[in-house]
This record gives structure tokens, sequence and C-alpha cells, in this order.
């Protein structure tokens, strides 16, 4: 017997003791690829939280938190979304269409036409359409909203619109929450460093639209700033790092 | 009287029979012409400049861009060759036949009007031209000297799967420099399709297909007949179907392109009624680019066609070697 067989035991104990036991089961997604160290928290009411080390094929329910070590990340399946957990980053699944970024960064990836619901600690909105995003938190407590291709709208509580398109950086700030400026960013070197996208063994099923949309930005390309864009500490400020001639 | 008749009659069997020979010499010069592929600028043109020295982080590197409002995009340049051609009249017999040095220049420009989400797709219609000038090097076949036109539109659709579709018309056109007259012009409607994919790091294979109709006129010789076939303006119309598998491998700062072309055409009008040509070119070519606008290349192509269905033989091999440079700028 094999280390995924035992694990998939292990996962169906937990299952059925739960049940037999009367604690609530709540719908669960699979880990696919887990790369370093990943960590599962889940709160146990008036118990201390249970801490669980995750593996390749571990169940993971939802509003488990799920914590990533330096250097790690990791890879779960929900239906057809495709959901990526980058280095040092907390996040909860809340329903399989609902997502909580703590810190960090994470990749949804879905080809069909779905509503998500993106939140952080101060801000959230949904976005309505297909696409495969990166969300990355920003230190005032919202989050880029980065699509590396995608088609739909995005919509804050606030009622902000904004018309998604691949390569375009949205930044979500403030409760209630309102878009603030959107940037075109370079997808080719987006998708070479990023290591949510190319650090996997798979790559995604949307990889063929995201080629579309690194080919649509090439012919629309007239310049390239010579800065990186970094962090939001406050509602007002965007760092943007400059480099080469000055 | 009868002297001058006769020698009247003499000077046009002789006239004609030489002019008709020019005619065809000129027919195949028309038929072994290059003409340049409407699509050839426009794929040249989609070079990525970013550059993949930055470190890898979980996000990635987020450095913004300008992008152009309707992505509407212009191009122009330059191109000069100066080449051996083994059988510059593609005459049936010896792969060596009036071998000349040939120098063309070709200037070109055209226009990408938009980029458009369609479907699964994205959509970009083109339209360009050309005027290529044509020089013998060899004064005995100088006179065959002949300057190029061209125009092109079409609509190009390009899938995330690496697979690109493409539907237009182009226009060409040949004129005599020494006689300014028109020889020979067509309209080519065309579809086809492309797929492009890496090898590996420093290779990419280009897999092209495509079919179209050339709606020629030439000049013709009045009155010559072939059985119940009788010659026509419209003679060298031809239903094409072409696919070619290039390799464009980086080596060092050389762009080398091996490519190998096979062509079936089949003729429908006039004495070339009936008539079928299969073809054949494999060509190398190394380009060396010296600056973004401006580079060298070398090359080297061998042609070969078989011809069917017709008394007089189109057969013909031939080859070209030589160098060339290139200016090309982008809006």
């Amino acid at each position: 017997m094999n280390f995924f067989s035992l694990n998939y035991l292990y996962n169906a104990a937990i299952f059925i003791a739960a049940f037999f036991l009367g604690i609530p089961v709540y719908a669960s997604f699979n880990a696919t690829t887990v790369q370093g160290k990943i960590e599962s928290i889940r709160d146990a009411k008036d118990q201390s939280p249970i801490v669980k080390e995750i593996k390749n094929d571990d169940l993971i329910q939802f509003h488990d938190l799920i914590c990533s070590a330096k250097g790690s990340r990791a890879e779960f399946r929900l239906d057809s979304t495709v959901l990526r957990i980058g280095s040092l980053s907390v996040l909860s699944v809340v329903d399989e269409n609902s997502f909580f970024l703590h810190s960090g960064s994470m990749l949804i990836s879905f080809l069909e036409k779905t509503e998500i619901h993106i939140s952080t600690t101060d801000s959230k909105a949904t976005f309505t359409g297909s696409g495969t995003i990166l969300v990355e938190s920003t230190k005032n407590g919202g989050f880029k909203f980065i699509p590396f291709e995608g088609r739909g709208i995005l919509k804050t509580d606030n009622n902000d619109i904004h018309e998604v398109k691949g390569g375009r950086l949205v930044l979500v700030l403030g409760d209630p929450s309102q878009l603030g400026d959107a940037y075109d960013v370079d997808l080719m070197l987006l998708i070479k460093t990023c290591r949510l996208l190319n650090s996997y063994p798979e790559p995604l099923e949307t990889f063929g639209r995201i080629s579309l949309a690194v080919y649509s930005q090439e012919l629309k390309l007239k310049g390239k700033y010579n800065a990186l864009i970094g962090d939001a500490p406050t509602d007002k400020n965007l760092q943007i790092w400059a480099f080469g001639e000055k | 009287m009868k002297k001058i008749a006769l020698h009247s009659l003499i000077s046009l069997i002789v006239a004609s029979v030489t002019f008709g020979q020019t005619q065809q010499q000129v027919r195949n010069r028309i038929e072994s012409a290059d003409r340049p592929e409407a699509s050839n600028p426009i794929l040249s043109s989609k070079k990525s400049s970013t550059t993949d020295n930055s470190n890898s982080s979980d996000s990635g590197a987020q450095r913004p861009v300008i992008l152009k409002k309707g992505g509407i995009s212009t191009y122009f340049g330059y191109d000069s060759k100066y080449f051996y051609r083994s059988n510059p009249l593609a005459t049936d017999g010896k792969l060596k036949q009036q071998a000349t040095g040939m120098w063309t220049n070709t200037f070109y420009a055209g226009s990408g009007l938009g980029v458009f989400d369609y479907s699964d797709s994205v959509v970009t219609p083109y339209i360009g031209g050309s005027w290529t000038t044509n020089e013998y090097v060899e004064s005995e076949i100088d006179g065959f000297n002949y300057n190029s036109t061209g125009a092109y539109a079409l609509l190009l659709f390009q899938y995330g799967n690496g697979w690109s579709a493409r539907a237009g018309i182009s226009y060409a056109n040949d004129r005599s420099t020494e006689k300014d007259t028109e020889d020979y012009k067509e309209f080519h409607p065309n579809i086809g399709i492309m797929k492009s994919y890496s090898i590996n790091d420093s290779a990419t294979a280009i897999f092209d297909a495509t079919i179209g109709r050339h709606l020629s006129e030439s000049f013709v010789i009045e009155g010559l007949t072939s059985g119940t076939k009788t010659a026509s303006e419209k003679e060298l119309s031809n239903t094409e179907y072409a696919a070619s598998y290039a390799v464009n491998y980086n080596w060092n700062d050389l762009l080398i392109t091996p490519k190998y072309r096979i062509s079936y055409k089949d003729y429908d009008k006039g004495l070339n009624d009936g008539r079928s040509d299969l073809s054949h070119d494999i060509s190398l070519k190394a380009a060396y680019q010296i600056t973004e606008a401006f580079k060298l290349s070398v090359f080297y192509s061998y042609s070969s066609r078989s011809s069917d269905g017709t008394s007089i033989s189109y057969d013909y091999k031939s080859f070209d070697t030589g160098a060339g440079l290139g200016l090309s700028a982008r809006f």
C-alpha cells in the first residue's frame, strides 16, 4: 500500500469519524500539488485549533486556514477551479466561489464564466467572468487583482466597476471597497517571473488563453516603463521601484 | 512583288518566332518569380523585446507598460538582396542556364488596423503593399528586368493553441522596365492556416498550409492553338495548394531558418487547361540582427518544378544563393 492510498484512508477515516460523532462535515477540496511545507489550521471552537500538514491528495475543508512556509506553495482543485497558494501566504476557501486571502498571494483559474468573491482583511470584490487571476495582498489591507487572461467584470460593494483585461492590474482598497488605479503590466515578464504560474509540473488549462493575451498585448505594445510596481502601504500610496538609467 | 511579299512573310515569321521565344521566356520568368508573401512582414514584426533577467517571485515582476489605444500599428521597411540565380528564365533542362547575378530592392509598408477579441481568438486586419525592382546583372538578359508591385488585405485569426487562420486577397503586378509594359497581373484570394510551436528553448517550428486562386492576366500570343485549346490572357490562372514547414533556430546571435515548401497548381484556362505543376522549394537562411531595425542575411534556395498536361515542358530547376540586408521600423 503506497503513501497516497494511506492518505485516502486517513481522509476517509476522518469523515466517517466526524459523521458518527456528530461533528458537522464541511464540503472539501483536495490538494493536487504540494511543494514544501503547507499546513491547514481548523478552528475547533472551545479547543485548541487543529493544525495539520497538508500532503498531496489531502482533503481540505472549507473555512480551514491554509498557510505556506517560505519557498512553499501548493495547488488545490475545487471542481473545475484551480487554486494555487504562494509562498508565505495565508488563505481560506469560504466556499467553492469565495476566497479569503489574509496575506501573501494566490492564483485562481477557471475556464467557465463564474462569479468569484475575493476578500482580504479590509477589502472585497466580485469578479464575474472567466480567467486566470493573480491576487496579491497589500499592506493597506486591500489587494492587487492581476488577470493573466480573462473576460468579465470586477465589481465592489461601492459599485465601482472595471472591465477585466489580460495584463491589467487593478488595486482594490478600502472598506467599503473601491477600485484604485489600473496599470497595464508586462505580461511576458510576469509569466516568466511568477512562480505561481511556472513552478508547477502541470501547466494550467488556461495556458492557451494566457498565450493569446500575451500575443494581444505584444501587438498593442507601445513602450515599457523602467519601473516595477510594489506594495500599497496605504490607500494613497503605491510603491513604484525605478530601475535602469535615470 | 512576290520577293517583297516573301521577304515580309519570312521577316514576320522570324519576328514572330523571335517575339514568341522572348514572350515565352518572359512568361517562364514570370512563373518562376518570387513575390513577397503578405504574412512575412506581419509575422516577422511580432517580436518580443522583453528581457527575462528578472528574478522569479511568487507574484512575479509587475512592470508597467504603455499600450496603443485600439492597437493600430504600422510598419515599413526596405530589403536589398544580391544573389546568384542559376536558371533565371526557368528553362527546362540543366540546373545552370543563362546563370546571372540578380539585384532586388523591395520597399514595403503595412498596417495592422486594430486588435479585436473574437470568440477564442484575437483578430487583426492587415493591409499593406510593396514595390520591388528586379535587375539581372548579365547584359544578355537584362532586357527582362522588371518591377513588381504588390498589395494585400487580410484578416488574421490567432488562437490560444498556437494555430492561426487567415483569409485575404492580394494583388501582384509585374512591369517590364525596358518596355514599360505590364507583363503580368493577378488577384489572389486565399485562405491559410499556420501553427507555430516550440521545439526547445532555441528552436520554433512553423507549419503553414494555404489554398488560393490566382486570377491572372498576362500578354498572350494571339491565335495560338493546341488541339481544341486556344491561347487566353487568363491562361496563367490556377488554383494553388501549398504547405511549408520551417524551423527558426536561434544560435548565438544568428537566426537560422531551414524551410521546405511544396506546392501543387492546377491550371484551367486557355492553352494551360489541364496543366498541373508540382513544385518543391528548399531553402536555408541565416540572419544576423545588428540592431532592432537592421539585419544582414545570407541564403541558399533550391527550386524544382515538374509540369504535366501541356505539349510544352514547364519543368525546371534552379538555385539561388546570395546575401541581403533589411531595414525595418514598426510604430
